[in-house]
C-alpha cells in the first residue's frame, strides 16, 4: 500500500519541479527583426528603379563596364564604371531578400531571398526580364545576431510568406 | 401476478438494505475542496464533489476555476492576464466493500478555460513601402483571446480525516488544445512550456487538493 503512494507523490513532486522551473525569464530576440512578403508580391516586386543612396551594402560584382553592389535584403546598385575618376550611380535593381549576384551573357543571377532568379538585362541596364525562377532552392538567412530561431521566426510569419530581410531594431 | 411482483420488489429493495448495510458509507454527499498548485499559474481553482447518489462510490467532481496574472510568467511579461475555467471529472473510489471517498481512485473528465491577455510584446504588422507591402514584427500591446480545452484521466489517493477533512493527491495524463484569436491554428507563441497558458499536446498531470465533506 505504501508503495504506490510514495510513487504517486515522487510523481507529484517531479511534476511540480517541472511547474516552478518552466517560470522562467522573458525570451530576448536580440537586436534584429524579420521582414516577411507574400510570394507572389514578392515575385512581382522586381524591377529597375532610379539610383538610390548605397546604405548596408554587400558583395561587389564586376561586369564589363559596370560594377554591381548590393544592397543587403533589398537589391542591386549599378554603377556605370566606364570613366573611373567618375563612377555614375546608374540605376537600382529591386530584388528583396537579395544578398548575393552573379552575372554573365547580359544574364544576371541573384537569390530573390529563397529563390534563385535569372534576369535578361539590356546592355545599359534599362529594363530587367526574369527569365527563370528555381524556388525554395535556398534557406531563409538567420538574422545577424543569430537570437532567432526557426521556431521563433515561424510565431510571427504570416501565412505562406517568405522571411526576405533581418531590419535592426531602432 | 401481483403477488409476484410483490415479491420480487420487497427481495430487490431488501436486499439493497443489506448489500449497504455491508458497505462503510459518508454520510455527506457534497465536498468542497481547494488545488494549491493553481497559485503558480496565477489561479484559484475550488472542486464541489457531489456524489452520484446517497450509497455511491463514484462522484461528479465540478471545479471552477479563476486566474489573474500581472508581470512575468513561463517566459512571457503580462500586463494582464485574467481567465476562467472549468473542469467537469466523473470519479471513482476502488476500495472493495467501501462506498466512502477514500483510498485509490480513478478519476477522468474534460476541462475548458478561457483567458483574455494583454501583453506588451511583439507582433506583426503590415506596411507600405514603394507601394509594396511588406510585414515586421513590431513591440506594442496586444490583447489575445485563448481557449484551450481538454481532457484528463487521473490516478490518486485520497486520505480523510474524521469523515470530514481529505487530502487528496493525484498523477495521470492529458491533452490540450489551444487557439489564439491573434493567429490562425493552434496557439504558439502561449505554448512555451506544458504548463503554458496556451500549451496544446499531451502532458502529464499531478496535482494536491485539500478539503472537506458536509
Amino acid at each position: 500500500m505504501k508503495k504506490p503512494i510514495r510513487a504517486l507523490l515522487f510523481t507529484i513532486a517531479c511534476v511540480a519541479t517541472g511547474m516552478l522551473l518552466s517560470s522562467s525569464e522573458p525570451v530576448y530576440y536580440g537586436q534584429y527583426t524579420p521582414v516577411f512578403m507574400a510570394r507572389t508580391v514578392m515575385e512581382n516586386a522586381i524591377k529597375i528603379e532610379a539610383a538610390q543612396p548605397l546604405r548596408a551594402t554587400g558583395k561587389i560584382y564586376i561586369y564589363g563596364q559596370y560594377i554591381l553592389v548590393n544592397e543587403k535584403y533589398k537589391g542591386i546598385h549599378v554603377i556605370d564604371n566606364s570613366d573611373p575618376a567618375t563612377p555614375e550611380n546608374m540605376a537600382f535593381l529591386h530584388i528583396d531578400g537579395c544578398i548575393d549576384m552573379a552575372m554573365k551573357n547580359n544574364v544576371l543571377y541573384a537569390d530573390n531571398a529563397i529563390d534563385l532568379i535569372a534576369l535578361k538585362t539590356t546592355d545599359n541596364f534599362s529594363s530587367v526580364q526574369v527569365t527563370e525562377r528555381i524556388k525554395n532552392i535556398f534557406p531563409e538567412t538567420e538574422s545577424p545576431d543569430r537570437y532567432w530561431s526557426s521556431y521563433y521566426v515561424n510565431q510571427f510569419r504570416p501565412k505562406g510568406a517568405i522571411l526576405v530581410a533581418w531590419k535592426k531594431k531602432s | 401476478m401481483k403477488k409476484i411482483l410483490l415479491i420480487v420488489s420487497i427481495v430487490t429493495f431488501g436486499s439493497c438494505l443489506v448489500f449497504a448495510q455491508e458497505k462503510e458509507i459518508l454520510g455527506s454527499r457534497m465536498g468542497i475542496g481547494f488545488v494549491p498548485q493553481y497559485a503558480i499559474s496565477g489561479g484559484m481553482r475550488f472542486d464541489i464533489d457531489r456524489s452520484i447518489s446517497k450509497i455511491s462510490n463514484q462522484w461528479l467532481i465540478i471545479s471552477p476555476q479563476v486566474f489573474m496574472v500581472t508581470g512575468g510568467r513561463y517566459g512571457h511579461e503580462f500586463e494582464e492576464l485574467t481567465g476562467l475555467g472549468l473542469d467537469i471529472k466523473h470519479k471513482i473510489y476502488l476500495k472493495p466493500n467501501s462506498m466512502k471517498p477514500i483510498g485509490f481512485y480513478a478519476q477522468y473528465g474534460i476541462m475548458f478555460q478561457h483567458f483574455s491577455i494583454i501583453e506588451n510584446r511583439q507582433y506583426t504588422e503590415s506596411y507600405f513601402e514603394n507601394g509594396i507591402e511588406y510585414y515586421e514584427v513590431v513591440e506594442g500591446e496586444v490583447n489575445t483571446k485563448l481557449n484551450k480545452y481538454g481532457g484528463n484521466f487521473h490516478l490518486g489517493y485520497q486520505w480523510l480525516v474524521g469523515d470530514k477533512v481529505y487530502f487528496d493527491i493525484y498523477t495521470g495524463a492529458g491533452i490540450r488544445i489551444s487557439h489564439n484569436s491573434q493567429i490562425e491554428g493552434l496557439d504558439t507563441w502561449y505554448n512555451n512550456y506544458w504548463v503554458d497558458y496556451g500549451y496544446s499536446g499531451t502532458l502529464l498531470d499531478a496535482g494536491f487538493r485539500v478539503g472537506f465533506y458536509f
